[in-house]
């Protein structure tokens, strides 16, 4: 209860705080958008004529908003820049700051890339079914949960090497290809397909809008959850794991 | 023909007024306040070649501004100036290459990751520096201000007083005949301080360079200015020798009295009194009430010592500031 | 001019000993540009599995495309980006007065002062790709073509330079606006030929944010050759582009001086 506390007040400050670099977000949501858009572009020109894939990308866009992580930035600087030691005499979990800080950027890119989507919803052919999108709710919270864990994991690597930045970005590319931003995983080759919906990318991006957008049947959603199941419990230990290790070499090291 | 003058130059600027709080950011991504900021009004002066001249006065009295002018990075809202025959602003390479702004803050500009010696070699290019000129003019600066250590080493990793040596280097390396230097003991530690003045009033010695100085430490301009500039609120206050600020502006004298018992007379009956410790005290005394005083301490005291002293600059500049007066020679 | 050369000679010199002693870090950064462009690749097979063309392009072509844009991009991260990167703070840091007391065009050194050359690698690998997509298209490349895909390289690099720059002045009237995210964000259509666009943002993305010029133009002029008109008609862009950075600069420059303090 007492942590919930922490989070809202944390989130709610960073809230106000980046109220000042609103002309920054607006650049920050344009860069995040940009990849959801190309899909929509490339594939409504190679698929034409189709509305599940227009409808897709655009819900893809939503939810690439949603579960925007930067970790990289707000966690990794910090551990470079040493405030992460300011961090750790707080009574509290240091990653209840870093959350807080994500959630209040998820809000902000939210509310700043609303015109966007509905500029994008106006220009592509959209068919939502309100029953599809209820359905994907839970499944952008789950995807929300598992990109932060994935990039924060990747973010942790501050403490070991210089190169975070770059790791994340790995990351990012990995999503960008398996997540179903440069293809929905539904139209992967026979072969790949199998591996992309095994992955944890998917999970993270690319199954809220494939259910939103009805690409899914019943058995198909139900498969999507699981994965998702199986991968948040994984990730969520791999980062506990990752953070005590490295805030043992961190203050053995000395930052 | 004076080398730099300076005809009724101002700067106004408009700055962005915002409250703090949510509401008013809102408010200001539709409706912006601007306040006009008069940074420098209306200042006129010459300085000859060769001189050295000390612009003195507090935090944003306009003194950085003024430099900036001058040296062509702004471009006044009025008046007219010439340095060295050229309008600044203009920033004809004929004009930048005989001048170096040296600021305190930032003693060197460009890529930390080059070597001493590198920058050196950049800059003997821009500045069109032959070959020989350079040979000549790195030894002896090298000589001047112990680079050899340096030259080697990354700009990043020199502390701030081997970036001011190195950033002198840079900037004289190609002869400029004009100096502009903004704060330039700006966070150095006593040596380099002293060795900065050492410096640079040799090098102005020699070379007779023309070197303008703005500096919070009344000591950099004591020990290497004949003339200072006062400028308050962008005006020109003083302009004028060390020595006629001095006594123009303080009608007060210090004296300095030890005495040779215990007695613990009340001072405060002979002056104000500035300093105390055990047995001697500094006495702020009227100038025309000086010979009454002694007269009266020598009477009722015994003395051990006694010695009448002109106030320090910097409490006079201080007292100018504060009451806003000059009185001029 | 001649002075521009052989300042800019030493730039680049005194750039490649310096990051020489970055040498892990040009294995990290090949890393990193060829995952990129193993997922852009990655990602138009996929495409391709699904359609026969793309825009009026086969596989090949858009290969060839993905090249010279991270050609484009590669030049753009070596000799300009480490100078205009983050411009509005430079500018109040007051790194853009040093500039202006150099006896040199400001212009020039503002934006080519500094270069990164272990971002050459992007350019490196840009080429592999362009052959890559030349074999996969299967065709001799003429040398007419091969003379127009240069041509037209050097047009969209000079274009690339002058929209860069151009974005990164926008921070001379108003330092508290950095738009490197969004540029970069919008330089990303470039991957793609412009035809796949639907006709308002084709028309947007050619003449508005130059992008059809970094890649589409050059990829086209190798793979299907190029006009005289079309060349001609490039120069004259490449022109009016460096014109017009030019006169903004300059303008930029005079607001910047007469607004701050």
């Amino acid at each position: 209860m007492r942590l919930i506390q922490l989070l809202a007040i944390n989130t709610w400050r960073e809230f106000l705080q980046w109220m000042a670099w609103r002309a920054f977000l607006i650049t920050m949501v344009i860069n995040q958008a940009v990849t959801p858009l190309l899909g929509l572009a490339v594939w409504s020109a190679a698929l034409p004529g189709r509305t599940g894939i227009s409808t897709y990308y655009v819900a893809l866009l939503v939810v690439q908003l949603m579960t925007v992580s930067y970790e990289h930035h707000t966690f990794a600087n910090g551990i470079y820049s040493g405030e992460v030691s300011h961090e750790l005499l707080k009574p509290q979990p240091v990653v209840i700051t870093t959350l807080g800080t994500n959630l209040a950027l998820r809000i902000w890119h939210l509310l700043v890339g609303l015109p966007i989507i509905i500029v994008a919803g106006l220009i592509a052919p959209l068919s939502f079914e309100l029953r599809l999108v209820l359905l994907a709710i839970p499944a952008v919270v789950l995807a929300a949960a598992l990109r932060f864990l994935f990039t924060y994991l990747l973010a942790l690597s501050a403490f070991w090497m210089q190169q975070a930045h770059g790791v994340v970005g790995f990351g990012e590319s990995l999503i960008f290809l398996l997540g179903g931003t440069a293809a929905p995983v539904m139209l992967f080759p026979e072969q790949l397909r199998a591996v992309g919906e095994a992955l944890p990318f998917r999970a993270m991006l690319g199954l809220p809008a494939e259910i939103a957008a009805g690409s899914l049947n019943g058995a198909q959603i139900v498969q999507g959850y699981a994965w998702q199941c199986i991968w948040l419990p994984v990730l969520a230990l791999a980062a506990i794991i990752g953070w005590r290790r490295g805030v043992r070499r961190y203050t053995a090291v000395g930052g | 023909m004076a080398l730099i003058s300076v005809q009724g130059l101002t700067m106004t600027y408009q700055a962005p007024v915002r409250q703090a709080g949510l509401k008013a950011a809102v408010v200001s991504l539709f409706h912006r306040e601007y306040r006009a900021i008069n940074a420098v009004q209306g200042i006129s002066f010459e300085v000859d070649a060769g001189e050295v001249v000390g612009f003195i006065g507090p935090n944003g009295a306009g003194k950085t501004t003024t430099l900036k002018m001058l040296s062509g990075i702004l471009q006044p809202t009025s008046g007219e100036a010439r340095v060295l025959g050229c309008v600044p602003w203009k920033r004809e390479p004929v004009f930048l290459r005989q001048i170096a702004m040296i600021r305190g803050s930032q003693p060197i500009g460009g890529a930390g990751e080059l070597t001493v010696l590198d920058a050196l070699r950049f800059q003997q290019l821009l500045y069109e520096v032959s070959h020989s000129e350079f040979q000549r003019n790195v030894a002896e600066l090298t000589e001047m201000l112990d680079l050899q250590p340096l030259l080697e080493r990354q700009v990043r990793a020199l502390s701030l007083g081997e970036r001011m040596r190195a950033g002198l280097a840079l900037a004289l390396l190609y002869r400029p005949r004009v100096l502009f230097l903004d704060e330039p003991t700006l966070g150095l530690d006593v040596t380099a301080v002293r060795m900065l003045r050492r410096f640079v009033a040799d090098y102005t010695r020699t070379t007779g360079a023309t070197m303008l100085l703005t500096s919070h430490y009344m000591a950099d301009v004591e020990t290497l200015c004949k003339r200072i500039m006062l400028i308050d609120k962008g005006q020109l206050a003083y302009n004028g020798d060390l020595a006629g600020l001095a006594i123009t502006n303080s009608p007060y004298k210090v004296v300095k009295v030890a005495v040779a018992d215990e007695a613990q007379p009340d001072w405060s009956s002979f002056g104000e009194v500035v300093e105390a410790e055990e047995g001697k005290v500094a006495l702020r005394v009227l100038r025309q009430e000086v010979p009454a005083v002694i007269t009266r301490l020598l009477a009722e005291l015994s003395i051990a010592d006694l010695s009448v002293e002109e106030p320090p600059l910097e409490s006079v500049i201080d007292q100018v500031f504060r009451e806003g007066v000059v009185r001029c020679a | 001019m001649v002075k521009l050369l052989r300042v800019f000679v030493a730039i680049c010199s005194v750039s490649v000993r310096r990051s020489l002693a970055f040498r892990a870090n040009l294995i990290f950064q090949m890393l990193m540009t060829a995952t990129g462009l193993g997922a852009g690749l990655a990602a138009l097979g996929i495409v391709y599995s699904q359609t026969q063309t793309l825009g009026g392009w086969r596989l090949g072509d858009v290969i060839v495309l993905l090249g010279t844009y991270q050609i484009v991009s590669g030049v753009l991260a070596t000799f300009i980006e480490p100078n205009v990167m983050w411009f509005a703070g430079q500018v109040k840091s007051g790194k853009l007065d040093d500039i202006l007391l150099k006896p040199i065009s400001s212009l020039f050194l503002a934006s080519l002062g500094s270069c990164a050359p272990l971002e050459l690698s992007q350019v490196m690998l840009g080429l592999v790709v362009v052959a890559v997509g030349l074999v996969t298209m299967g065709t001799a490349v003429t040398l007419w073509n091969s003379v127009g895909w240069l041509l037209m390289l050097m047009l969209g690099i000079a274009v690339m330079w002058a929209s860069r720059v151009l974005v990164a002045s926008v921070a001379l009237w108003a330092p508290g606006i950095d738009l490197d995210v969004v540029y970069g964000a919008l330089w990303q259509f470039g991957r793609y030929p412009v035809s796949i666009y639907q006709p308002p943002i084709r028309f947007v993305l050619t003449y508005v944010l130059p992008v059809a010029f970094i890649s589409t133009l050059p990829a086209r002029a190798l793979t299907h050759g190029t006009s005289l008109p079309l060349l001609v008609f490039g120069l004259l862009v490449g022109l009016g582009a460096v014109m017009i950075v030019r006169t903004v600069w300059n303008l930029g420059l005079r607001r910047y001086t007469s607004a701050t303090s």
